[in-house]
């Protein structure tokens, strides 16, 4: 009977429905599920007869495919971002907090450099200065260590994240396959559909995507840069190390670098290639202008025992044989001069050795022989073959220093008498320069009227005029300005002259710096940069004075001047440099996070917009049950009336 | 149509919901505990750099407070020694006039010889001071005694001094610019200048009363050596005179130093501390935020339509 199987189609159908519903139920929280409903179809009519009951067309998928796209396209924004910002977050931690950090330490030294000049000779302070200088050393180097740590576990972390894309394209590919093959036999298969999704939204995270449908159900997946899947096949990713350090990635079998935009991947790329080390690059460059400042200082002034005996340098080329230009020194030395006063231990007498020196013509060693020859074999200039640094040795009976003092006599000494002239002071003028001095009258130095002493620059310009007649007190030292004094003793003098050079940058070629010569400092950039021990060992080789006296402070006053002095294009003194880093990565973090957290608040939108439409409402499936129940109800009790009257027709019988 | 609104949006949203109130009860609630508001620079980027330069100003300001404090030590030292100089220079102004009476004797006139010796003594003592472990009078040349006797008479007595100490007076920073303040004097400028040498004229004076000045022993002799005495004691009054102006202008710099570091401190407070006032206000605040999402988060799993099918 027709009844009866249009009784079992509604039954089947309702039992269908039911489970439907079930299915719906017990998915109501997983992840990426999308409810599914009913499509129910009224079955052919056959002949005359007004149907022949209901059967299940198949199962509705929901789906809004706008706003899965928006998702993906959001879920690479947030991947991007938060690898960005996880990393900017451990470098931030790495440059410490606003009252303790580099930052600090860098002002300290300078501070405590400056305390130094109330008692130049008191060793404790001079530790202090030693001690903050060891510390600033450590510090570079522990903020460098962070750095490359975070920066191997944001590549280890990123070559990760390449595999795993590789892991779910193959997996999205093998989905394909199945859902081509279960559409093309007539099948729905939804929960392969979902599965896919989920995956598709994990390679999103990691790199920026777009879907292409294809026909039977197939997607493609695309990044910015190139296919990912085609069909039932996957591209794998891999990633290398390029000569530069660089993380690149590339489809396998080929090496062309590909871009990725978005995602975890593409914002680890970006900081692992790019962000860290520029950070990294500016670190190293803020270490390396300190060092050359602190050491030129240091090496252009006096300690407490004055004159050197003995120095070497602690950096070294690779090739002494080879052009100092081609050693790509990280403290280059540049075309100029280097003056060495050396002074004679026995008659005090002090003369001054200039040193031409030029990267592009000279070796370490032709740089070695050129000192030894200008200074007349009484400073022997060598090359340590072993270390290929630079050293200096006096000769007995001498010393040496690079304090650009001036000579003692004075040069060209013309004047008659017994009045001896000396020139002293520490020469603050921004260019050296040579003075002459010229005296005028004859008489006796402190006692005849009118006699007077005129110095001229050598550009011939009057720099003083000063009495040397009654008015003077002989060997007293007379300022003529810039910081220098001149003095003349006791005694007679006739019309004559003597000349000076006067000398504020006694290195102008960086030589002392370059090759670390009588520097506070060893080593070149944040990896290396640490204080010399014999500074430790002896304080008193700080160079607090540039005339020698144990009293003197004005390299102290040079070594401040270096906190107010502008680098790094002109702009920012060491100290503002430190805190444009910090401050570059703490904008960094805080752009980041704000982008993060508006992000999340879209993400969320958007997935509450999906899920206003695939996802399950646990009230509009109990309806949907009940409907489903009272059709089973329905059905059953057709069933059973169409039972009855079919034994009440047997019955006839 | 109405939006529909299921199971994992009403979870989803609370759980977005208190991660942010969370944090940010956390934030308010380290601001308080810490006591700064600016720990890093993420924390306020535009102001880390104002903090930076701040705390910068202020340590520098401290440090110049510190120098202009041991530079004051040492001219205070200085001016203190040289008043006692110029009070032995008076006393030896004094012996000068007594000598001139005709009617002293040889016992008198050795006495007054003998208590010369013991202001040259004095006034060699004073000239090699020294103020927290150094020389006050040698210039730049801090670490060895500025002024020794050069020669003494057959007795062993100071015949003749001379100065080892520098021709350059030290200097201590006190400001930025190299700003420095001159502490250590030039010895020789003091002491024994040719306008008012001291120890040339106690060791003149000296030698009159003991007859062994070539110069005499008259009247003449002892108001020349009063005239020297006396422009000895004017030397010392100018240096006297140009340290006390100088420790007049470093007290105006220090005062000037502690009011700038006070600004630059509440500055620093201002920019760096946390409004403990008002972060436990907004603590409040999302505490009680806090509380309503999790009640209305309590909410989201009460009855369905399944509780109500018999």
């Amino acid at each position: 009977m027709n009844a009866f199987n249009i009784g079992v189609s509604a039954l089947a159908t309702a039992q269908a429905g039911l489970d439907l519903v079930g299915q719906n139920i017990s998915n109501v929280s997983t992840p990426g599920y999308h409810r599914q409903s009913l499509r129910q179809a009224s079955r052919a009519v056959i002949g005359a007869r007004v149907g022949t009951g209901v059967s299940v067309a198949g199962y509705v998928r929901a789906e809004a495919p706008t706003i899965r796209t928006a998702i993906l396209n959001g879920r690479g924004q947030d991947g991007y971002i938060t690898a960005r910002l996880d990393t900017r977050r451990q470098i931030e931690t790495a440059f410490g907090t606003s009252n303790n950090s580099l930052g600090t330490q860098l002002d300290g030294l300078f501070n405590k450099i400056e305390q130094l000049s109330a008692q130049p000779t008191d060793n404790a302070l001079r530790r202090d200065v030693v001690q903050s200088a060891g510390d600033i050393g450590r510090t570079f180097q522990t903020i460098g260590q962070d750095l490359d740590t975070t920066k191997q576990n944001v590549g280890q972390n990123l070559v990760q994240q390449v595999n795993e894309v590789n892991a779910y394209s193959l997996q999205v590919a093998d989905l394909n396959a199945k859902i081509e093959n279960a559409i093309k036999i007539g099948t729905q298969p939804n929960d392969l559909l979902d599965q896919r999704d989920k995956l598709v939204e994990e390679i999103a995270k990691r790199v920026d995507v777009r879907l292409s449908q294809q026909p039977n159900g197939v997607v493609n997946v695309f990044s910015s840069s190139g296919p990912l899947v085609i069909g039932n096949s996957s591209i794998v990713l891999n990633t290398s190390y390029s000569p530069g350090n660089n993380i690149t990635i590339s489809y396998a079998g080929t090496t062309n670098p590909i871009t990725v935009l978005g995602g975890s991947v593409g914002g680890l790329q970006e900081e692992y290639n790019t962000n860290i080390p520029a950070t990294r690059a500016r670190l190293d460059a803020l270490a390396q202008q300190v060092i050359k400042s602190v050491d030129t200082a240091q090496a252009t002034g006096l300690g407490l025992n004055g004159p050197l005996v003995a120095s070497y340098g602690v950096r070294p080329v690779t090739d002494p044989a080879a052009l100092l230009s081609t050693q790509n020194l990280p403290i280059p030395l540049q075309a100029g001069n280097l003056i060495i006063s050396v002074t004679n231990t026995v008659t005090g007498n002090r003369t001054n050795a200039t040193v031409a020196i030029d990267p592009a013509t000279q070796s370490l060693n032709a740089l070695a022989t050129a000192i030894t020859t200008a200074t007349g074999g009484q400073v022997q200039a060598t090359v340590n073959t072993t270390t290929n640094t630079l050293e200096f040795q006096a000769q007995t009976g001498f010393k040496f220093d690079f304090a650009g003092r001036s000579p003692n006599p004075p040069n060209s000494v013309a004047i008659g008498g017994t009045s001896v002239p000396t020139v002293g002071g520490a020469y603050t003028g921004a260019n050296n320069d040579n003075y002459t001095f010229q005296i005028t009258g004859t008489g006796t130095i402190g006692v005849t009227a009118g006699l007077s002493l005129q110095v001229r620059n050598s550009a011939n310009q009057v720099v003083a005029t000063v009495d040397v007649g009654s008015n003077y007190t002989a060997g007293a030292p007379i300022k003529i300005g810039n910081g220098v004094t001149v003095s003349l003793t006791a005694g007679t003098t006739t019309n004559g002259s003597f000349s000076s050079p006067v000398i504020s940058q006694p290195d102008s070629a960086n030589l002392l710096a370059g090759l670390g010569i009588n520097g506070l400092f060893k080593g070149v950039s944040a990896t290396d940069i640490a204080a010399r021990p014999e500074f430790s060992t002896d304080p008193s080789l700080l160079a607090a004075s540039r005339t020698g006296q144990s009293g003197d402070t004005t390299n102290l006053t040079k070594f401040g001047a270096l906190r107010d002095t502008t680098f790094f294009g002109g702009v920012r003194t060491i100290s503002q440099e430190f805190s444009d880093i910090a401050a570059s990565i703490g904008t960094d973090v805080s752009s980041l996070n704000s982008r993060q957290t508006s992000q999340a608040g879209l993400l969320q939108s958007l997935v509450n917009q999906e899920q206003a439409v695939v996802g399950v409402d646990i009230n509009e499936e109990t309806v949907k049950l009940l409907d489903y129940q009272k059709s089973v109800q329905a059905a059953s009790k057709y069933i059973a009336v169409v039972n009855e009257a079919l034994a009440s027709i047997l019955a006839i019988l | 149509m109405d939006i529909r609104v299921t199971g994992q949006t009403q979870s989803a949203n609370a759980i977005l919901a208190l991660r942010r109130q969370q944090s940010a009860v956390a934030k308010y609630q380290d601001q308080i505990t810490s006591g700064m508001r600016i720990k890093v620079a993420s924390d306020d980027p535009s102001a880390y750099i104002a903090v930076a330069q701040t705390r910068r100003t202020s340590e520098r300001n401290a440090t110049y407070q510190k120098t202009i404090t041991s530079a004051t030590a040492d001219l205070n030292s200085g001016v203190s020694t040289l008043l006692n100089t110029k009070s032995l220079l008076t006393r030896a102004q004094q012996i000068a006039s007594q000598a001139v009476d005709p009617s002293l004797g040889p016992t008198d006139r050795e006495a007054l010889a003998s208590e010369i010796d013991s202001i040259l003594d004095g006034v060699l003592s004073d000239a090699n001071t020294q103020s927290q472990g150094s020389y006050q009078f040698g210039g730049s040349k801090i670490s060895s005694p500025p002024f020794r006797v050069a020669t003494t008479d057959p007795n062993g007595r100071i015949a003749s001094v001379v100065y080892d100490g520098d021709s350059n007076r030290a200097s201590v920073l006190i400001g930025p610019n190299g700003q420095t303040t001159e502490t250590r004097y030039v010895g020789s400028n003091v002491y024994q200048a040719p306008a008012g040498n001291a120890f040339a004229a106690l060791i003149s004076l000296r030698n009159n009363l003991r007859g062994t000045q070539s110069s005499g022993n008259s009247a003449a002799d002892y108001t020349a050596r009063i005239g020297e005495l006396n422009a000895a004691s004017e030397q010392i009054s100018n240096t006297i005179g140009e340290q006390s102006g100088t420790l007049s202008t470093l007290e105006a710099i220090q005062t000037s130093l502690s009011n700038a570091k006070l600004s630059a401190d509440s500055r620093l407070g201002d920019l760096e501390s946390a409004d403990v006032i008002d972060a436990v206000v907004r603590l409040r605040e999302q505490e009680t935020a806090f509380q309503a999402t999790l009640l209305v988060s309590s909410k989201l799993f009460g009855n369905t339509l399944l509780d109500y099918i018999r």
